[in-house]
C-alpha cells in the first residue's frame, strides 16, 4: 500500500518539479525572444548621439577628435551637419558613412581595418607582445644571473680570533 | 663593434630617418609661379554627378581660390571675386573655386548668399587644397593656360589685387 501510494506521489512530484523547473525557463524563453525582437529593432535603428559621434570623428581642419575641437568654427559647422543627420533619422554607421562622403576616409578617427591602415591596429599590438617577450626575456637572464651569484666566500678566522670570538659569545645569554 | 652595438646604432638611424623624412615630406612648400598645376577630377559643388578638372580649363586663365563656408576672411573676398568673375570672365579667364574641408551644404549656402556665379569643386578631405601645398583658407591660384602656376595668394585677394595683377596677364594674353 505505501508502496502503491508512494509512487504516484514520486511520480506528482516528479511532475511538479520538472514544472516548476520548465516555468522560469519558459519565461526567460519569452523575455529572450521579446529582447531579441526589440534589440533586433534597435539594432536596425539604434538612437544616434551627437556626443558618441563626436568621439569617433576627426575635426579635419583642427586634426583632433571633434569632442576636443571646441569652438572651432569648421567643427562647429561639421556638429551642426551630424545633428541634422540625426533629425533626419540616420544611424550612427550611415552618419559616420555621410561624413566620409562629405569629408573623405582621413574624418574617421578609428583606422579602417584593410588595406595599409590595418597597420595601425596590428603594430601596437604587435609592439606589446615584442615588449612583452623582451621583458620576460630579461627577466629569465637577469633571475638565472642572479642564482649564479654565490655569497662570497667567509673569511676564516685564526686560533685567536676564534677564542675570543668563543670568549665574546659566552658572556652572552642567548 | 658589437652584434648588440650594431644592432642599437641601426635603431637610432632608423628613428632618425624616419623624422627626417617626415620633416621632409611636411616641408613640401606651397606651388611656385612655372610649377605644374595639380590636376584632379572632383565633383562640382552643387551639380549632382558632374565633375570638373583643371585639365577641362586647358587654353584659358584660370584663377583657383580655395575656400571654405567656415572661413571669414573667404567671406570678406568672394565678392571681390564675383564682381571680378562678372566683369572679366569668359573664354580668356574663369574663377574656379575649391571649396576644401567643408560640408557641402554649408558650402552651397555660402554659394547662395554671396549670388556666385563661377563653378567651384569640392574638396571635402582637402587632399586638393593640399596638392597645391595651401596651408589655410582662402588661397588662390593663378594658373595659366598651359597649366601652370602664374601667381599665388596667400590669404584673401582684394579688388585691387585681382586689377593689379591679375587683369595685366589675362589682357596680355588676350
Amino acid at each position: 500500500m505505501r508502496a502503491r501510494l508512494g509512487q504516484p506521489l514520486l511520480a506528482l512530484l516528479a511532475a511538479f518539479a520538472l514544472l516548476m523547473a520548465s516555468a522560469p525557463l519558459a519565461s526567460a524563453q519569452d523575455e529572450s525572444s521579446e529582447g531579441s525582437s526589440a534589440g533586433a529593432t534597435r539594432a536596425s535603428k539604434p538612437k544616434a548621439s551627437l556626443p558618441d559621434i563626436e568621439d569617433e570623428v576627426m575635426c579635419p581642419v583642427c586634426g583632433t577628435l571633434l569632442s576636443l575641437a571646441a569652438e572651432a568654427p569648421q567643427a562647429n559647422d561639421q556638429r551642426k551637419l551630424i545633428r541634422r543627420l540625426i533629425d533626419q533619422g540616420l544611424t550612427k554607421e550611415e552618419i559616420k558613412d555621410r561624413l566620409v562622403e562629405e569629408f573623405g576616409p582621413e574624418v574617421l578617427a578609428t583606422p579602417d581595418t584593410k588595406g595599409f591602415d590595418l597597420a595601425a591596429w596590428i603594430v601596437p599590438g604587435l609592439a606589446i607582445v615584442l615588449v612583452g617577450g623582451a621583458i620576460i626575456v630579461g627577466l629569465r637572464r637577469w633571475r638565472r644571473t642572479g642564482d649564479g651569484d654565490e655569497p662570497p666566500p667567509a673569511s676564516k678566522l685564526d686560533s685567536e680570533d676564534a677564542k675570543r670570538l668563543e670568549e665574546d659569545l659566552a658572556r652572552y645569554e642567548l | 663593434m658589437s652584434a648588440k652595438g650594431f644592432a642599437a646604432f641601426m635603431g637610432v638611424l632608423a628613428v632618425v630617418a624616419l623624422l627626417a623624412f617626415g620633416v621632409i615630406a611636411k616641408g613640401e612648400g606651397r606651388v611656385q609661379p612655372g610649377d605644374e598645376a595639380p590636376v584632379e577630377s572632383l565633383p562640382v559643388l552643387g551639380e549632382e554627378g558632374e565633375f570638373a578638372s583643371l585639365a577641362d580649363y586647358r587654353g584659358q586663365w584660370v584663377l583657383a581660390n580655395v575656400w571654405a563656408s567656415w572661413c571669414n576672411p573667404c567671406r570678406d573676398e568672394a565678392p571681390a571675386l564675383e564682381r571680378f568673375f562678372r566683369r572679366h570672365g569668359g573664354e580668356n579667364f574663369t574663377v574656379l573655386g575649391i571649396d576644401s574641408r567643408d560640408a557641402s551644404d554649408e558650402a552651397l549656402e555660402f554659394v547662395e548668399e554671396f549670388g556666385l556665379t563661377y563653378p567651384s569643386v569640392r574638396d571635402g578631405s582637402g587632399d586638393y587644397a593640399e596638392a597645391f601645398g595651401a596651408t589655410g583658407v582662402p588661397e588662390s591660384f593663378l594658373i595659366d593656360p598651359d597649366g601652370k602656376v602664374a601667381a599665388v595668394w596667400a590669404g584673401p585677394v582684394t579688388e585691387e589685387s585681382l586689377q593689379e595683377q591679375v587683369l595685366p596677364l589675362i589682357s596680355e594674353a588676350s
